[in-house]
């Protein structure tokens, strides 16, 4: 079958770009994909772009590249303007859609998209609903809201069937990160026949409220849904940050400093695109929704590759580990060291990750 | 009327068994509406000590979203939750009239498509004696 010629491709990509240091390879208990991985040729490291000068090419080769994307607006849910970019190369080898997680702009996966375009594949990226260039619903826009988790999946859908699905594509496959996993595993349960393959990178199936219990955490939240609109920041929760230092306890989403230079830069030249803390509403919605995602997994046959941070702060990576157990085509890559925010660490020493998989 | 954390707000029907004018069971019907979560629950209670303390039970029909919101999924927001109380109710006054309580519990969702937290409750109500029937 074509996909199992062409996810492993995609699927490497990912894995090298990731630019890794550490893997375990595949957890226990997992099943394994099924795809015929010793068929398959990877690129190399060098495909892809290093950190070690990401900083210098930011703004002479990467932006460019990202502002040569075809941008646009459809109008999701509500009528709230939700924006994509499109990266479109000829002959392709299939097209990917890409979910960012909270907080993050499509903006800010430049390099990222800019590594898949180099290994053939077209990119479909999309800004949540608010956050990134999307329309905000507070008026404080920095406030991380959403009326209902379901209107980001009611946004992916018809980003996917009026966008993505206006060209024929010889394969399409999906690539999110945290919250982006989240409204996609719910969206997989929902349509499970639009995407060949997915990765999720720290997906958020289960939200990491500590210091507080999880169910302190939700009751708390609940509570004030129940009492009030919700759309205040939630305890402990605050403005974006433009002075936050790479070695600040706050940063736990990545050990690449040039790569968070990178992200803090971009914020300082695109203020509009920040989003602070997350409000109680919207934790009442993301609650939830992910409890609901933590039982789907069972339902899952779409081909699912996980990549789990070993030092994550931010989601419950247990989480993820039921859903792939449950799901009857997955595989989850581990990498120890890394933290949240998978797609923007270190670059490895060597191809570890790309060797355990391939 | 009750008011609370998880819930913030209640209406109950309280139904109090008593034996030589000693609370002995209660049964009651509550309806928790919020801006978010819905509840509506039976919970019964036994008095062990013929007073105030009680220790109960309640199973609630719980909506994640209201059944009104543009975000009500039934196949997702219909959940069945069942947990513990326990707390005080007792009268404020000689007369028997207004009814007093405090009572902590805990919801327990046993589902296949949510895998929420143990939530916890914390309710402080008060009820007038709309009637007593003597036996």
């Amino acid at each position: 079958m074509q996909i199992l010629r062409v996810s492993p491709l995609t699927l490497g990509v990912l894995i090298t770009s990731l630019c890794l240091t550490a893997t375990s390879g595949c957890g226990p208990g997992v099943k394994e994909p099924a795809i015929d991985l010793d068929s398959q040729t990877s690129p190399m490291a060098t495909d892809f772009s290093s950190e070690t000068d990401v900083e210098a090419r930011y703004p002479t080769q990467i932006l460019p590249f990202y502002m040569s994307g075809k941008a646009g607006t459809f109008a999701g849910q509500t009528g709230v303007s939700i924006n994509y970019r499109v990266f479109t190369v000829p002959n392709e080898v299939g097209a990917i859609v890409l979910l960012p997680g909270r907080t993050e702009p499509i903006l800010k996966f430049a390099e990222t998209i800019q590594d898949l375009t180099r290994q053939g594949f077209s990119v479909y990226a999309m800004d949540h609903r608010g956050q990134g260039a999307s329309g905000r619903m507070l008026s404080n826009p920095e406030i991380g809201y959403v009326e209902f988790f379901k209107d980001y999946i009611s946004d992916v859908d018809t980003f996917v069937q009026t966008i993505v699905r206006a060209t024929l594509h010889p394969h399409l496959f999906l690539l999110a990160h945290s919250m982006g996993g989240g409204i996609s595993g719910m969206y997989l349960y929902e349509h499970p026949d639009v995407f060949e393959a997915v990765a999720l990178s720290s997906p958020m199936f289960q939200i990491n409220t500590a210091p507080f219990p999880a169910g302190l955490a939700a009751d708390l939240s609940l509570t004030d849904c129940g009492f009030s609109n919700g759309q205040s920041y939630a305890i402990g929760q605050a403005d974006f940050d433009p002075a936050q230092k790479f070695t600040d306890a706050g940063n736990d989403v990545t050990r690449s400093q040039a790569r968070y230079n990178v992200k803090m830069q971009m914020f300082a030249d695109n203020p509009t695109q920040r989003l602070g803390g997350v409000s109680y509403h919207w934790l009442c919605e993301s609650l939830t929704a992910t409890s609901h995602v933590q039982t789907v997994g069972g339902a899952s046959t779409t081909p699912t590759l996980i990549f789990k941070a070993g030092n994550d702060d931010i989601v419950v990576t247990s989480a993820a580990d039921a859903y792939c157990h449950a799901a009857s085509q997955c595989q989850i890559v581990t990498y120890a060291d890394a933290y949240h925010e998978v797609l923007s660490e270190r670059d490895p020493p060597n191809t570890n990750a790309m060797n355990c998989f391939l | 009327m009750q008011l609370g954390l998880l819930m913030p707000f209640g209406v109950t029907g309280t139904m109090m068994f008593t034996k030589n004018d000693h609370p002995e069971w209660d049964v009651d019907l509550t309806w928790e509406p919020s801006n978010y979560l819905q509840s509506y629950s039976v919970g019964g209670a036994y008095h062990p000590f013929k007073g105030a303390f009680f220790v109960g039970a309640r199973i609630r029909e719980m909506q994640l979203h209201a059944p009104w919101s543009r975000g009500y999924d039934p196949h997702f927001d219909n959940q069945l939750g069942i947990g513990p109380e326990i707390g005080f109710r007792g009268w404020f006054d000689k007369g028997q009239r207004w009814l007093g309580s405090v009572s902590v519990g805990a919801i327990y969702i046993p589902s296949d498509n949510t895998l929420l937290p143990v939530l916890y409750t914390l309710n402080v109500g008060l009820a007038y004696r709309a009637f007593k029937h003597a036996n």
